[in-house]
């Protein structure tokens, strides 16, 4: 695959993530606008890299969607419940599409129909409600910021037709996105090389306009050299300059590129036809420009658009006036007087001879930003307590990200929010912080001319030692700024797998010291194994715990798809379902996360679909109508542990009895000795369901015993506890890695096996005297708690050795779920760090062991199945 | 009629005099301004209505401006808005307790229209041309 490609994958991957979480927040929060902006950001960006490559349908869907949410940014749409919908819907369309891409280098040949219905039916929302603009609190758009310390704009920029500048103009001015000119003149003889040069410039990232002309006087057709190019190119862009230079890199040396402001697009054109109405026009314009009375300078602006030809200078002023006004309101006082004054004058007056806005200049706004990115970088520096600190991490780049798009530096915006997205999954400041770093190393040598000028009054002194700090602060920004580096998985399992490995064959080294003396007769050697053995042993396990934190993922990699999931069955089923997540940060092996995947979905489908009772039933229930489900991970020694809690109707034991019963799952003993807590765990017996009819969301055919399954081929167990009308809790307890798993070996007979560290609560020895016969069944009591035994000679039905002289046992307290049985073995012996092989071929069928491992002077232990033994 | 694109800012002081020289400086360089006199009566605010900037003192009664910087930051919505605190104290450790809390800047009184003015535009994404200062 070819670099570039590989690298946009991933990076659309996260992207289209990013974007579908941020519609289920935005859903949950409509009036939050830095939501909204960061979805668009999310679909812009995608739209702008998948620009690079030949993917045009997939393009033109990112392509739709940014313009469906463009228009709710722009709050001329709400957004609805079915626009969520259709977006989503989008998303994962794209998501298939990237996989396609992944698989093949190429979209299929039926990418088309597959995208165009969607683009379609996203056509469909934004015409639907067009005009229909929803009242919100919310502030409007930034405006976008004014051009500074850049080259001035092309002159060509007036050339383009009026109609489309105002078009770009009302797309780009509100949003304060990056906006790019170029001017692309291909060599005359371009064709022979097999250049498009048109297509290229169609092709360009954002493009928003793109005009071609005679580059020079075309000949009589007579002379003409058909295969010579005699066009220019003038292209406009939503996108930053890097982008352009990057999609331009191949023709850099024929293309001028220059970075533009939307005010740069406000040209009025035409000839001057002058006269005293202007000017009585000017004088109104000021006039309510200075009281901020829009809607009298709107009403100045018609009367005189009546009088005046529609190709005149003036009318064309007119114009932009009041696309300007429309477009950014009273916020563009400068330019709105400028354009009333070039009705009155005939041409536009330059910015800098407005005596009447007192621009900050350029270079001293710049060194206030400057000062306050290094204020912000001395926030971050700052210990916070917890719950402030994300609040705190979401200010700070809002900051940052507003005095950016202030002094015209947007095109710094998508790294900013980059290293923002960083910081919020690592939930650590330092990603941004390093990044401020990076922001000041780059504006500071603009604003360093002015440094001399007085720090303005009031700030006590305040910033120049925020920026000596900042000086600190950079030169860590720069050493200490996180390096990410995208590691094919496989290379790191592979890896995973040699540590594994090493770490069992280390377990020779004491048998080979064990050998030496005994065999060899040298003690001497003996002892330089050992303290060998001492060292590998240390690096070993250094290695181990190095390997392991790469695989480490946070849980939220799990959680992430549930809002979605619970947002579209509740939906489906008229449900008000609210989900909570509780400890995403919680780290746990990749593998082990992944195998958790499938279960998770169907315990959270479950709960949806059979747990949370419809918003009337819960009504009629005293309860809120809103059911609420609290996803929630924590790690326990070396497990994590994950909760699926519902206020949902719980599960009725009596019902799941019966249900066993007619089944012939327990028979009526059973039923009769069952305690509620086992009654209500027979959900995860095989072929189980409470459900007689199924229904086409929870895919009941499988039950939760096919959970039960999966989790336990992880390693781990799950539970489940239920009270009626309360509500229902599962448990599920995996190990954080499956690579290597601690056993304990115990002796029985003369035979030797291993039994999961975390399956064993304690090792006792019980005194014969204190084994009691309850039902036929040996019991001890272990701290006021009567604990059942079983004797594992009889379990695998070995002979068992003699008991102590001293007439005890040794006993294992093995726990699973929450029962408790004491194993009674032979001895204990050593603990070791073993990989557990399952069991395959004809073994597979044994339940009593689940796995065998290789022990260091090459024997085969088999490990017990602690849930089995039981 | 176009929808109103100014940038929206909350003021929060218990002296009325303070909040009418802000808002004057503030009005005057394009924001919309509200007012609150208290961090209590600045949540109920926040509430109601969404802004780009808060500037809030330090020494309010019945909750000061450290509280509900701290309450502002740690509350699901809106907790990522850039906020100016005004304080009478110069001290490094006035400082660092404001930025602990969730300022983003730290101006001392007396502050100037101008310097409260462009940081307000800076810090809300204004374009830096102040109106009539």
């Amino acid at each position: 695959m070819n670099a570039l490609l590989a690298q946009f994958i991933p990076e659309a991957r996260e992207l289209i993530e990013t974007a579908g979480a941020g519609l289920l927040e935005l859903e949950r929060h409509p009036d939050q606008t830095s939501l909204i902006n960061d979805v668009f950001r999310a679909v812009h960006t995608l739209k702008g890299s998948s620009g690079l490559f030949d993917v045009r349908p997939l393009t033109s869907l990112v392509h739709a969607a940014e313009d469906l949410l463009g228009d709710v940014r722009a709050d001329k749409l709400a957004l609805s419940a079915d626009i969520v919908d259709e977006l989503l819907e989008s998303l994962d369309v794209l998501g298939g599409l990237i996989d396609t891409l992944e698989a093949n280098e190429a979209l299929a040949p039926d990418a088309d129909g597959l995208t165009s219905g969607r683009i379609a039916a996203l056509r469909a929302m934004r015409e639907a409600q067009a005009g229909a603009r929803p009242a919100t609190a919310a502030g409007g758009p930034a405006a976008a910021p004014v051009a500074q310390s850049r080259e001035p704009a092309p002159a060509w920029l007036a050339a383009l037709p009026e109609a489309m500048r105002a078009r770009v103009y009302a797309d780009t001015a509100a949003s304060g996105a990056p906006l790019t000119a170029w001017r692309f003149e291909p060599e005359e003889d371009c064709f022979f090389r097999g250049d498009d040069p048109l297509a290229l410039a169609a092709s360009a990232p954002g493009l928003v306009a793109l005009e071609a002309e005679d580059c020079a006087p075309v000949p009589a057709l007579d002379d003409l050299d058909p295969f010579s190019c005699w066009l220019r190119f003038h292209v406009l862009c939503r996108a930053g300059l890097d982008e352009i230079h990057e999609h331009t890199r191949y023709v850099y040396d024929r293309v001028q590129v220059c970075s533009i402001h939307p005010d740069d697009l406000v040209v009025p054109v035409g000839q001057a036809a002058g006269g005293e109405v202007c000017a009585d026009f000017v004088e109104a314009a000021e006039a309510a420009l200075a009281i901020g009375n829009a809607s009298g300078l709107v009403a100045a602006v018609a009367a005189l658009e009546n009088i005046l030809a529609p190709a005149s200078f003036e009318a064309s002023a007119l114009r932009w006036l009041r696309r300007v006004l429309d477009v950014r309101g009273m916020a563009a006082q400068p330019l709105l007087a400028r354009l009333a004054r070039a009705v009155g004058e005939g041409r536009m007056p330059e910015a800098e001879d407005d005596a009447r806005t007192d621009n900050a200049a350029p270079d001293s706004a710049r060194s206030l930003a400057v000062d306050l990115l290094a204020v912000q970088v001395a926030i971050l520096a700052t210990a916070t307590s917890g719950d402030i600190a994300a609040g705190r991490l979401e200010a700070v780049a809002t900051t940052v990200r507003n005095a950016l798009s202030a002094i015209g530096a947007a095109d710094r915006i998508p790294g900013l929010d980059a290293a923002l997205g960083t910081a919020r999954t690592q939930q650590h400041h330092q990603p941004l912080a390093a990044f401020i770093g990076v922001l000041l190393s780059d504006l500071a040598p603009a604003a360093g001319a002015q440094k001399a000028a007085a720090p303005p009054a009031g700030e006590a002194g305040a910033a120049p030692a925020e920026a000596r700090r900042a000086e600190e602060h950079r030169d860590d920004g720069k050493s200490g700024a996180t390096r990410v580096l995208r590691v094919d998985q496989g290379k790191i399992d592979t890896l995973m797998n040699l540590v594994a490995e090493l770490v069992v064959a280390k377990n020779g080294l004491p048998y080979l010291a064990k050998r030496a003396e005994d065999v060899f007769g040298s003690r001497q050697m003996s002892r330089e194994i050992k303290d060998q053995f001492a060292i590998i042993d240390r690096i070993a396990q250094g290695l181990q715990v190095g390997v392991m934190s790469v695989r480490m993922m946070p849980v939220s990699q799990l959680f992430q798809r549930f809002p979605r999931l619970v947002r579209d069955t509740a939906r489906k089923l008229d449900k008000a379902i609210e989900l909570e997540i509780e400890g995403e940060s919680t780290e746990a092996d990749k593998n082990v996360l992944e195998s958790l995947a499938d279960p998770l979905i169907h315990i959270v489908r479950n709960s949806v679909d059979h747990g949370i009772e419809m918003p009337e039933a819960r009504r009629a229930a005293g309860k809120a109508e809103h059911g609420t489900i609290r996803l929630a991970a924590r790690q326990e020694n070396d497990n994590v542990v994950i909760e699926v809690v519902d206020d949902g109707k719980g599960i009725d034991p009596e019902a799941v009895k019966a249900k066993a019963l007619r089944t012939g799952l327990i028979d009526s003993e059973q039923a009769a000795q069952m305690s509620d807590t086992e009654a209500v765990n027979l959900v995860f017996a095989a072929g189980f369901s409470t459900r007689d009819q199924v229904s086409d969301l929870s895919g009941r055919s499988v039950g939760m015993d096919v959970v039960r399954t999966a989790v336990q081929r992880a390693g781990g167990e799950v539970w489940l506890s239920s009270r009626v009308g309360i509500g229902t809790t599962i448990t599920l307890r995996l190990p954080l890695t499956m690579a290597v798993t601690r056993v304990v070996t115990v002796l029985c007979g003369d035979h030797v096996f291993g039994i999961p560290m975390d399956a064993v609560a304690e090792t006792v020895k019980v005194a014969r005297r204190h084994i009691h016969t309850i039902k036929d069944r040996e019991a001890f009591v272990l701290r006021n708690a009567v604990v059942p035994l079983v004797r594992l000679a009889g379990v695998l039905d070995l002979p068992s050795a003699e008991a102590d002289a001293d007439g005890e046992e040794a006993v294992m307290v093995v726990q699973a779920g929450r029962r408790r049985v004491g194993v009674i073995v032979d001895g204990f012996r050593e603990r070791l760090e073993v990989i557990v092989r399952p069991l395959d071929a004809v073994l597979a069928a044994t339940r009593v062991f689940s796995g065998t491992a290789l022990l260091g002077d090459g024997r085969v232990l088999l490990v017990l199945d602690p849930a089995e033994i039981m | 009629m176009p929808h109103d694109p100014k940038p929206h800012v909350l003021i929060i002081d218990d002296a009325i005099t303070v909040r009418m020289f802000y808002r004057d400086v503030l009005e005057a360089s394009g924001f919309a301004v509200d007012e609150a006199f208290n961090g209590f009566e600045a949540l109920e605010r926040m509430a109601e209505a969404s802004y780009d900037l808060v500037v809030v003192d330090v020494n309010m009664p019945r909750m000061d401006g450290y509280t509900f910087l701290g309450r502002l930051r740690s509350q699901a919505e809106g907790a990522g808005i850039p906020a100016i605190m005004i304080s009478t104290e110069a001290e490094d450790i006035d400082r660092q307790r404001a930025f602990a809390a969730g300022a983003n800047l730290y101006l001392v009184k007396p502050v100037t229209p101008d310097c409260l003015a462009h940081h307000a535009r800076l810090m809300a994404g204004q374009p830096m041309v102040g109106g009539r200062a």
